[in-house]
């Protein structure tokens, strides 16, 4: 086989960057070892050799960083990684978004933030740092791998992000030009990438993504310190840290999740900002189990209570963001999803990730060696399964055994806690805060717990060879709506209840104070919102009781003291969430529904009744011909489509809004530009356009527009022949243009008579619109016409001959002939829908983070207190 | 009459946590496990199913209203049918499931962007009188990579 020299290729970057990887994979296993080893009092010296390699694992994890940022910003298009997701010209901010548009740059994102935190951590967690720097340096090696992408005989470990061009894709050197220039030259062809998917280019997508990761990453932190626990044998004191870490992994969570909604919101057409889509509900599980946990530690704080399901929960939550990670990287959510996912091959590792985990964590929790070598005995047994079983027979036994080890070993790990803390169920007061907290996390713990199994059912399908479909919206808000309504009420009142017990009089009067304001304030709520449905009714009171009783709480306990506030600023905010969700889902209206169009009837049923099924249907999408004024939403909305504007590669669309009250006076006016782009590796890509009013949004996007026509040239038919003087007055056959003769021009007529040119000017009016048609005669040697087309007008206007008077021959008569076809407009399809109150939830979600932030700056310094006391 | 309910003869509670009167805890517990049960039960339940059109056909007899997902790939030698002209909230075109049947399908919507460019799409909907009805259409697009 003949050698190719390639030119132009920057190859030693490639390299160095894969390099990095391999030292930041063997180092954060060095760092894993030494640091685990010296827990043990016997070899705490080697402590500072465990910080070594976890700098030199930093530093490596850094340069791979920079170095496929690099790769991206220099348009290396001999990369892969830089050529799939990057092009020219895309603006610098954008190369971040693309950074993190594939698998391995995310995953190098969440290994740069266990840096961020393990760096922080280092410093911060004195006598807790050897096993929980260990446990990060652990998931550092595991999340290195999956870079690496090498291969051992048939399995390949990890996917590398500097794998080039003409290795990971082979054809690109086999297409034929590069036969002319030589396949050494590859790089001329390859001048530009593919690009970005432009719905990703949002200005959110630069800092939703880095936000949703630190999020997941932070969720080892809390995870770290619960393994210590168990490890060391502190089995109380890991709490204390652990408490704000969860407090922080919560806000920044949240943040994410909330960030991606409001991304969704503002740039994609499916019209909302949640649509409890796998990946969407991915994000969500471990943030309902984390918020569950964080409930528990404060509980366990307080009281010493729930040592067992605090530990758990906080575990869980960890595992919970592996399992997330398992669904949305592994392609197995295939069908299930609107994301498309690119499955790496890398189900296996991550799999093996959330195993590796879940072992070790089980076997920390056995107290006597004999329990603990039976537990191994058993998963080895499994990974033997496992790998040596027929993978050409059914699946299903092996999944049904795997599943009762799984469920078994939990159960046994759960047990084992019982029993190392000694403890069994508690006993708890009626008025004691610790068990209406732990209400309200039974609630979360059960609303993440639907939501997960239902994300789940692909994995199920996989499992046990079913083929169950995912459930659409309505199922999960009817079932979600009930969670919120007792969440809600709950965190109303659960700050007024005590610790351990608490006056009953006491409890009641604040909070019966409150209700009756928030009764009186929903009834105002009620009108303002006009939402007369009984079953959203609870959910309104609830959320605004959770507002008015915060707030009170604020007043009359915490005597205005804002710094203390967190927790019931937090609830006050997700309490105006659920009015936001509430009021901007049940009075989303659209505006574009279109139960009257042209042709609404034309859908029949064989037997040629209208079809029911259709007039049921969506219909949510109406032409708006340019220039010609709508009426929309029971004739209190005019929509007019002024114009379109090219901006390569973007079309924009100029929509005028015109709102109307009852009495048809004007309120609003306002113009929108949504956009289309036909992008040329992407396909077509709609950019909704959002007018934000302070109580209501009008959202618009652009379903489809002449210019994507496909239909074929129409032939004229039709024809009809009429003989006119000038001023005559005519029409089409089928009546539906009315022509007028105007004038004739002419525009060469010689004194000897040998050429005669002629052209009429003919007024067209065609439903409503006037044009001028121009058809031209000519008499030379032989006579010639000139047809004059208008296709807005779909008509064809031909002069014929010229009759005249022999008599008079300023009297001439023309003969004219038609014909038409179906008009060609310039219109665009449009949806708009209307959000009203949509800034409440908003408004809500940032008041929220803002109690969080208070509450972590508050738990920092306690846990600081505690710590030094220890 | 709810000190009754404390069950003093559990064996699962340990001596020294044993009190008299009414634990709320185990009315938490108990409420807790029949919520989880029901989720369970909801999960077994009346669900959505991935089915060939034939499947489809045979479930629509006794269940019409009955969603379905149908994972079909586009027949694009058959012509769609889209004239927003005439109704832009009709949208028409032919699909094969994964046994190769072919159906006509309408969709009662715009044409989703990007159709041209997909050819494997799952269909959400109902089966009809001699087509099937999408309600929703997911568009699995193809591999990002092309070459020029």
């Amino acid at each position: 086989m003949e050698t190719i020299l390639f030119k132009n290729e920057h190859l030693a970057i490639g390299n160095f960057g894969h390099l990095a990887v391999v030292i930041a994979v063997f180092s954060a296993l060095f760092a894993a070892i030494t640091y685990a080893v010296s827990t043990n009092i016997k070899y705490k010296d080697l402590l500072s050799l465990g910080r070594l390699f976890f700098v030199i694992q930093s530093i490596a994890v850094l340069a791979v960083f920079f170095t496929l940022f690099a790769i991206i910003q220099n348009h290396y298009y001999e990369y892969h990684y830089a050529y799939k997701h990057s092009s020219n010209d895309l603006p610098i901010y954008y190369m971040i978004s693309c950074f993190w548009e594939g698998q391995e740059g995310s995953f190098l994102l969440w290994m740069f933030w266990h840096v961020v935190l393990g760096l922080i951590l280092m410093k911060k967690a004195k006598t807790w740092e050897a096993p929980v720097l260990a446990v990060i340096a652990l998931a550092q090696f595991v999340l290195g791998t999956m870079l690496l992408g090498i291969h051992i005989g048939e399995v390949k470990i990890g996917s590398s992000p500097f794998v080039l061009l003409r290795e990971h894709s082979p054809e690109a050197l086999l297409i034929p030009v590069l036969e002319k220039i030589g396949k050494g030259n590859y790089l001329e062809i390859y001048k530009d990438g593919n690009g970005l998917n432009p719905l990703l280019q949002n200005y959110w997508m630069v800092i939703h993504p880095p936000t949703l990761f630190l999020g997941f990453a932070s969720t080892i932190v809390p995870f770290a310190f619960a393994f210590a626990g168990l490890w060391t044998k502190r089995m109380k004191d890991w709490t204390i840290p652990a408490l704000p870490w969860a407090l922080v992994s919560v806000m920044v969570l949240g943040t994410g999740i909330i960030m991606g909604g409001y991304w969704a919101y503002e740039s994609l057409t499916f019209g909302g900002y949640w649509a409890w889509d796998p990946v969407e509900n991915a994000s969500l599980m471990p943030w309902l189990l984390m918020i569950t946990a964080l409930h528990l530690l404060l509980i366990n704080k307080s009281t010493g209570k729930y040592p067992v399901l605090t530990i758990v929960l906080t575990i869980f939550s960890f595992f919970m963001v592996l399992y997330a990670t398992f669904l949305t990287r592994s392609g197995v959510l295939g069908n299930a999803s609107v994301h498309s996912f690119t499955d790496l091959g890398l189900s296996g590792q991550l799999l093996l990730f959330l195993f590796l985990f879940i072992v070790l964590t089980y076997a920390l929790s056995f107290k006597q060696k004999k329990h603990a070598a039976i537990f191994f005995s058993i998963v080895f047994v499994a990974l033997m399964l496992l790998i040596f079983w027929p993978f050409n027979s059914s699946i299903v036994p092996i999944s049904i055994i795997g599943s009762i080890i799984l469920f078994g070993s939990t159960i046994w790990f759960i047990a084992n806690l019982f029993n190392r803390y000694d403890t069994g169920l508690e006993n708890d007061k009626a008025y004691s805060r610790e068990l209406w907290m732990l209400i309200g996390s039974m609630v979360l713990l059960l609303s993440g717990l639907h939501i997960i199994t239902q994300t789940s059912i692909p994995v199920f399908n996989k499992l046990f060879n079913t083929s169950r479909a995912p459930r659409g919206e309505d199922y999960y808000n009817m079932w979600q709506m009930p969670f919120a309504v007792l969440i809600v009420f709950l965190t109303a009142v659960g700050q007024y209840f005590k610790y351990k017990n608490s006056d009953a009089k006491k409890f009641w009067e604040p909070v019966i104070t409150a209700l009756l304001i928030a009764v009186m304030m929903s009834v105002g709520a009620l009108y303002l919102f006009q939402l007369w449905n009984i079953k959203y009714l609870l959910l309104l009171i609830g959320g605004i009781f959770s507002v008015v009783a915060n707030t009170h709480y604020i007043r009359i306990v915490l005597k205005g003291k804002i710094k203390l506030a967190g927790a019931s600023i937090a609830h006050a905010g997700f309490g105006l969430m659920m009015i936001g969700v509430l009021v901007s889902s049940a009075n989303k209206k659209i505006l574009s529904n279109n139960l009257s169009g042209q042709g609404f009837f034309a859908e029949q049923t064989e037997d040629g009744k209208v079809d029911q099924n259709a007039i049921a249907s969506n219909r949510e999408n109406i032409l708006l011909a340019k220039g010609r004024p709508v009426r929309l939403a029971d004739n209190t909305l005019e929509a007019t489509y002024i114009s379109s504007k090219d901006e390569a590669p973007n079309r924009y669309f100029e929509v005028a809004y015109k709102f109307f009250d009852d009495n048809g006076k004007l309120k609003d006016s306002f113009t929108l530009h949504p956009n289309s782009q036909n992008n040329p590796k992407m396909g077509l890509v709609n950019n909704p356009d959002t007018k934000h009013f302070l109580t209501r949004d009008i959202f618009t996007h652009i379903t489809f527009e002449s210019g994507l026509e496909k239909v074929e040239e129409q032939n004229f038919d039709h024809f009809k022949t009429d003989t006119v003087n000038i001023g005559g007055v005519f029409v089409t056959e089928d009546g539906t243009r009315q022509l007028t003769l105007s004038k004739i021009n002419v525009i060469e007529a010689p004194k000897d008579l040998k050429k005669l040119h002629l052209q009429a000017e003919i007024i067209v009016n065609s439903l409503g619109d006037t044009f001028i048609a121009r058809p031209e005669f000519i008499s030379e040697d032989r006579i010639r016409i000139k047809e004059s087309i208008i296709n807005e007008a779909g008509i064809m206007v031909i002069m014929d001959r010229i009759i005249q008077d022999e008599n008079n021959s300023q009297n001439m008569k023309f003969i004219v002939t038609t014909a038409t076809r179906r008009p060609k407009i310039d219109y665009i399809i449009l949806k708009a829908i209307e959000f009203p109150y949509i800034n409440l939830l908003w408004g809500g979600t940032l008041i929220m983070i803002f109690g969080f932030i208070l509450s972590i700056v508050q738990r920092f310094k306690e846990s600081k207190r505690r710590t030094a006391l220890e | 009459m709810e000190q009754y309910l404390s069950d003093s003869n559990n064996p699962t509670i340990p001596q020294r946590v044993k009190q008299k009167g009414f634990k709320p805890i185990y009315l938490v517990l108990l409420i807790v496990i029949s919520v989880a049960l029901a989720i369970g039960v909801s999960f077994y339940g009346d669900t959505s199913k991935y089915v060939c059109f034939a499947e489809a056909d045979e479930i629509a007899k006794t269940r019409p209203n009955l969603q379905l997902h149908v994972v079909t790939t586009l027949n694009k030698n058959r012509a769609e049918v889209y004239n927003p002209q005439q109704d832009p909230n009709y949208y028409e075109f032919y699909a094969n499931d994964t046994t190769g049947a072919e159906r006509k399908v309408i969709f009662y919507n715009a044409k989703p962007q990007d159709m041209d460019r997909t050819d494997k799409v799952v269909l959400i909907g109902y089966s009809r009188n001699g087509y099937f009805e999408a309600k929703d259409i997911l568009k699995k697009c193809p591999s990002k990579y092309e070459k020029k």
